[in-house]
Order: structure tokens, then sequence, then C-alpha cells
């Protein structure tokens, strides 16, 4: 067995809000249960998923960064290694010893003394005892604490605490070591050394899963990198492949939010036209948020024109949750001309088959001008895509065995209907 | 519930250093350190002493003096006490380390266990001290000491791991704990004997309560060197499964601690 670690099809949730429950509160949800009433609407509403079908292997001894904006699931992937949580569904595999770096010293007790301390944060941290009473004297120079080491810890600095915790955690030798921002505390000097005992651990055959916002950082300690985005893998590869997908992420994720906060359409009354309303159906013409990949989605754009408005094109930009773009469908690409947009009426455009790998979507909609200058404020409505998982072998957001057949159709009241079929 | 027990048991060298480093932040922060250990049975003891002389021979001791009638229940009952009133929120007064790091989480009920186990220790002491001043006999039935004891200890930590895994779940269940432990000092043989329980609740008295039969278990034994009563098989069966059912309550919800808290 040549694997260190395994993430297989992991999802975790999490309830918001306070988390603590009284009797009353329990009481009140149990008598709902029992009457046969729905649980109540506000606590359905706050689950959040932090991880969605993760799957992942890590091989032994390798060093794995794990980067992505915040509330990606990073910390989640950490406290699920280190068993300090377990995950909804889905299967943890650790192989050998564990040791977190989660938070430096979050064993220390104030009152007791840095040595008492050594020996309480080694047992946690599962050192035997023989081993820290071999290592304690190496341990405390590591730390740089001689002249402190009978002293209660309530009378350290942060930088003396930080430095015992590291120096304790350095030297269990564990077989899998997570490290978590940590050593963003501490000097340079510090932090440097902290490194090269991360390198050396590493060296030792020891596996590393390092989390940091510090992408240098990053690349200098790992040579695998994942970069999570909202709960899900978008890259996994090598640590440069995934560096490089998250800034890129980044980047768009920005200059997105630039565009939409520099519409001067975002102001109500200042468009030609509007969309009122869009909805997805179904096959069976039934309204839907959910739908198998195989399957053919209709999206219903439901429109009002202030004024005329000839030649309008409409374009849907289907993302992913994280705002990485799947696919993007300009009905004028298939030779749809739509003449003419008057009063209230519906465009429709039938996406056959859908072709989108399984997860959570948000389709953008938006009339275009002349020139493709936006009419009027985009819409965007959220789905999931079912059927077809992205594991960590599947890392693109659209599958392409053939091309699905597009087509758009227009109505507007009065019935002056301009219908169009084409088959791609 | 054996692979717990068998991971508990890899842990065994955090469950002794935790042990001690609770012992030891109790009493460096006190100014009596370790008399507080026996200050508080010998207190209680004195209370109920007066309370008996005040009562003119109503509580019938069967020829044994007040203080140690009263000291050899308190004992017991102080360990146990004190095991299940700190053992309660054991889990969320560590939240740093349950949300931060993993270990198996009962170690620290049982490490409040092992506290006051020290503490019973400290204080058995005055006790033997008595035993020489009141020149009380001993016979071969104090062998039951170590067997009473250990049960005593199983019923400790099956109460102090449901109490704590259900504390981190309803936070009530802090307030109410003080409470039954209040309300059992008067339903357990202590300040009266189990003679003096009418003999058509007596088996009820005994059944439901094994804390019951090991207090009157321990002056049987010291005090009049007769064997534990007939109901000793009864509480230690009810001790073992309440043993069983809070570890495997406690390690069901062990698992969503850290969630929760």
């Amino acid at each position: 067995m040549n694997t260190a670690l395994r993430f297989d099809n992991v999802s975790k949730k999490y309830h918001l809000g306070s988390g603590q429950t009284n009797l009353r509160e329990f009481l009140g949800r149990s008598a709902r249960r029992v009457m046969g009433r729905p649980p109540d609407k506000k606590a359905a509403e706050n689950i959040i998923w932090s991880l969605r079908d993760v799957s992942f292997d890590l091989p032994r001894g390798k060093a794995l960064g794990l980067i992505g904006p915040n509330g990606a699931g990073k910390s989640t992937t950490l406290k699920l290694l280190a068993r300090i949580t377990q995950p909804t569904s889905g299967k943890v595999e650790t192989f050998g010893r564990v040791a977190s770096l989660i938070e430096l010293g979050a064993g220390f007790h104030i009152d007791l003394t840095g040595r008492e301390n050594i020996f309480l944060n080694a047992t946690i941290l599962g050192m035997p005892l023989k081993k820290v009473n071999r290592l304690f004297d190496e341990i405390v120079s590591f730390a740089g604490l001689e002249k402190f080491i009978d002293t209660p810890l309530k009378r350290y600095s942060s930088g003396m605490y930080v430095r015992l915790g590291f120096a304790v955690a350095a030297h269990v030798e564990p077989d899998i070591l997570l490290v978590d921002e940590v050593l963003a505390v501490g000097d340079s000097q510090f932090r440097q050394r902290c490194i090269e005992r991360i390198e050396a651990l590493q060296a030792m055959g020891t596996t590393i899963v390092f989390v940091s916002h510090n992408l240098y950082m990053v690349k200098s300690v790992c040579d695998q990198g994942i970069f999570l985005a909202n709960g899900q893998i978008h890259t996994y590869g090598d640590v440069v492949d995934a560096i490089n997908a998250y800034e890129r992420w980044h980047h768009e994720a920005q200059s997105m939010e630039q565009v939409r906060g520099n519409s001067r359409l975002d102001e109500p009354g200042t468009s030609a036209v509007d969309i009122t309303r869009v909805e997805l159906l179904a096959a069976d013409g039934t309204s839907s948020d959910e739908f198998n990949w195989s399957e053919p989605v209709e999206v219903r754009v439901h429109y009002e024109a202030y004024q005329p408005v000839y030649k309008p094109n409409v374009v849907l930009h289907f993302m992913r949750a994280d705002g990485t773009t799947s696919s993007m469908i300009r009905a004028a690409d298939y030779g749809y001309e739509l003449e003419k947009l008057e009063g209230r009426g519906v465009i429709s455009v039938t996406v056959d088959p859908l072709q989108l790998t399984g997860g959570a979507y948000v389709v953008e909609v938006r009339i275009l001008g002349n020139m493709d200058v936006p009419l009027c404020r985009g819409h965007s409505l959220q789905f999931q895509v079912t059927g077809l998982g992205l594991s960590s072998r599947k890392r693109g957001g659209v599958f392409v065995p053939n091309v699905s057949r597009i087509a758009v159709e227009a109505s507007h009241e009065p019935q002056l209907d301009e219908s169009h079929e084409f088959a791609q | 519930m054996v692979a717990g027990l068998r991971e508990l048991f890899t842990f065994r060298e955090l469950l002794w250093i935790w042990t001690l480093r609770e012992v030891t932040v109790r009493y460096k922060q006190s100014f009596f350190g370790v008399a507080w250990a026996v200050l508080q049975p010998l207190a209680l003891m004195a209370a109920f002493t007066i309370v008996a002389t005040f009562l003119r021979g109503l509580i019938e001791t069967g020829g044994a003096p007040y203080p140690i009638f009263y000291y050899s229940a308190l004992l017991p009952w102080t360990f146990f006490s004190n095991s299940v009133s700190q053992g309660t929120p054991s889990m969320i007064n560590n939240l740093n380390l349950v949300v931060k790091t993993y270990f198996p989480r009962e170690i620290l009920p049982i490490a409040k266990v092992g506290v006051s186990f020290f503490d019973y220790l400290v204080a058995s002491v005055v006790f033997v001290i008595m035993f020489i001043i009141y020149d009380v006999p001993l016979t071969a039935q104090v062998l039951w000491l170590p067997l009473l004891l250990a049960l005593q200890i199983i019923l400790t930590l099956g109460i102090s791991f449901l109490a704590s895994a259900v504390t981190v779940l309803f936070r009530d269940v802090r307030f109410l704990i003080p409470l039954a432990l209040q309300i059992m000092l008067f339903i357990t043989p202590i300040i009266y004997p189990v003679s003096m329980v009418h003999e058509s609740i007596r088996p009820y008295y005994l059944v439901l309560n094994p804390m019951a039969v090991f207090i009157d278990g321990y002056r049987q034994v010291l005090l009049y060197g007769s064997p534990p009563g007939e109901f000793l098989p009864v509480a230690a069966v009810i001790s073992l499964l309440t043993f069983v059912i809070g570890y495997l309550v406690f390690k069901r919800l062990e698992t969503s601690f850290a969630d929760i808290i």
C-alpha cells in the first residue's frame, strides 16, 4: 500500500447558527416530528455544504498544498484528516499516524510550566512518553526556551507560546503531518526554521498536507496541489498547475465583479428591455431546478420591452457554482436571428441534451443588442445537474461526447410568432 | 465498543498525563491544596454528626459512633458525586482541545474520575486514622472493598459518559446534574442506615439505586464485619449496564462533538 490518505466521495454538511440546542428547541422539534408537521424552515436554510463529493488519493511521502478562497473547504478537509470531525457521507482513510498543527499548542494549559506542557502536548499528539523524555532537551532548544522552561505559560509571550507549540509538534515525527496556516505567526527567522524542519520531515518520508493562503510558501513546500472552490476540487495535480488555476480563477472572479459593478444598466428604468423572469423546464414541460446531464433543458426567458428592440441576441452563460464558465450559448452563433422584441414575451432556448457534469450551476441570461451591447441587466438562476459526477479524474466543467442540439424560439403578446427550429 | 477500548488503551499515556495535569492544576491554584480533598467529607461528617446528635438517637447506627458512621458513607459518596459533577462539563470546558485536536474524548470524563479518585485516596488517610482512634476491629470482610470500589467506579464512569456527552447537545443538563446529585444524597443511605428504610419499599430502594447498595456495603464490611447486602449482584449488573450504555452513547455522539461545540 503506497497511499497515505484517501478521500472517497466525501461530503460534509454544517448547520449554521449557534449550533447549540437547548431542551426547549429539541422538544419543539420532536413535537413537530411526532405531529407529522414539517421541520422549521429556518433549520433547512441554515445548512451549508462545506465539502461535496470530494475524492482524491495522496501517495506516501508527498507534500500536498490545499489552496482556495475562504470557505472553500480547506480547513474542513484538514479536520476530517485529523479525525476531529467526521464526514456526513463518504469515507476518509489515513494510513499511519497523523499529527496535526491545526492550532499550535491547542492542548496547552497556561497554569502549567513549559516543561509540563511539553509532556501534555506531546502525548496529545500521540508521542510515547519514552520518546518525550528522550527528545525533551531537543524540543526545548528548538523552541529556544531553555531559560523559561519552568515558568508557567501564562507568563509567556505569544511568540514563545507558538515556538513551544511548533517545537513539540515538529518532533512528533508522524507519518502524516497536517499544517494549517500556523506558520504565519512567529518571526521570519523562526518561520525559516519551521520550513526547514518540515522539509527534513519530508525527506524522512513524512506525508504533508499544508494549508496556506501564501501561495509562494505552498509552492516552496509542496509538490502536489489541490485547488478547492465551493467545497469541490477544481484542480488536482502538480502544485504549479493548481496554483495557476487558482490565480486564473481569482482573476476571473474579480473581473466579473468589476463588470457587474460598473454596469449602468443596474439602475432600473435605464434599459430598453428587462428580463422579468427566467424558468428552467424539464423535458416534460415542468419547472425544475435539478436536471440529469443527459436530458434536455428549456430555458424560458420572460422579457418586457419598453420600446421595440430589433435583432437582439440572447446569451446563456453556464457557470459552475465557483464562477468558472462551463459553456456559453449565443443564439446568433447557431443561426438564430430574432427579428424584434416588443411588449411582453418569451424567448425559449432548448439545450438538448444538457451535457454538463454533475454539480451546482448558475445560468446567467443576457439580452444583447447591436455590437453585443448589453440591453439589460443579466438575470441569474441556480440549478443542479445530476448523473455525471465530477470526480478527481474528470476535472473540466464540460463533458463533450457529442454536440447538443440548440433550439431558440420567441413569442410575444399579441401572438406574432416568429418560430424557428434549427438542428445543429 | 472493543475497538473504542483498544484505541483508549493506545492513548493510556495521555490519560495518565491528563489526569496528572488535572490534579496539578487543581492543587496549584488553591492555597490549602490537598487539604480540600479531606475537608469536603470531613465538614459534611461534622454537620451530619451534629444533626444526628440533635435528633437524639433517632438515627440507629448499630453501635457505631456517628463520625465514623458518616465518614464511611461520605467518603465513597464524595468520590461519586465529585466525579459526576466535574465530569459532566468536562467536554464543553475543554472546547479548545475537542475542536482542534483528536484523541479519544472519553479521556476527559475518565480523567475527572481519576482526579476524584486521587482525592478519595487522600481522604482515606483520615479514615484510617479514625479507625485507629475509635479502635474499630477489622474482619476478613474488608476483602470485599476492592470489588465494591471497582463496581462503584464502573457505575461512575457510565454516568459520567452519559452526562458529559448529553451536555454537549443540551447545555441544560449541566444544571440538572447537581440537582439530581442533591436529591440522590437523600435517597441513598448516607444520613440514615438502610435498616431505617421501610421494609415494604426497601427492595425497590436498593434495586433502583446501585449507590445505595455500595454505600451500605461499605458500612457492612467496615463497621459491622458482615458481607455486603444480598442486592450486590443486582447493583453490579445495573452498574455494568450503565457503563456499556453510557460508553456506547458517548461514542455515538462523539463524532459530532467538534461540530456542535
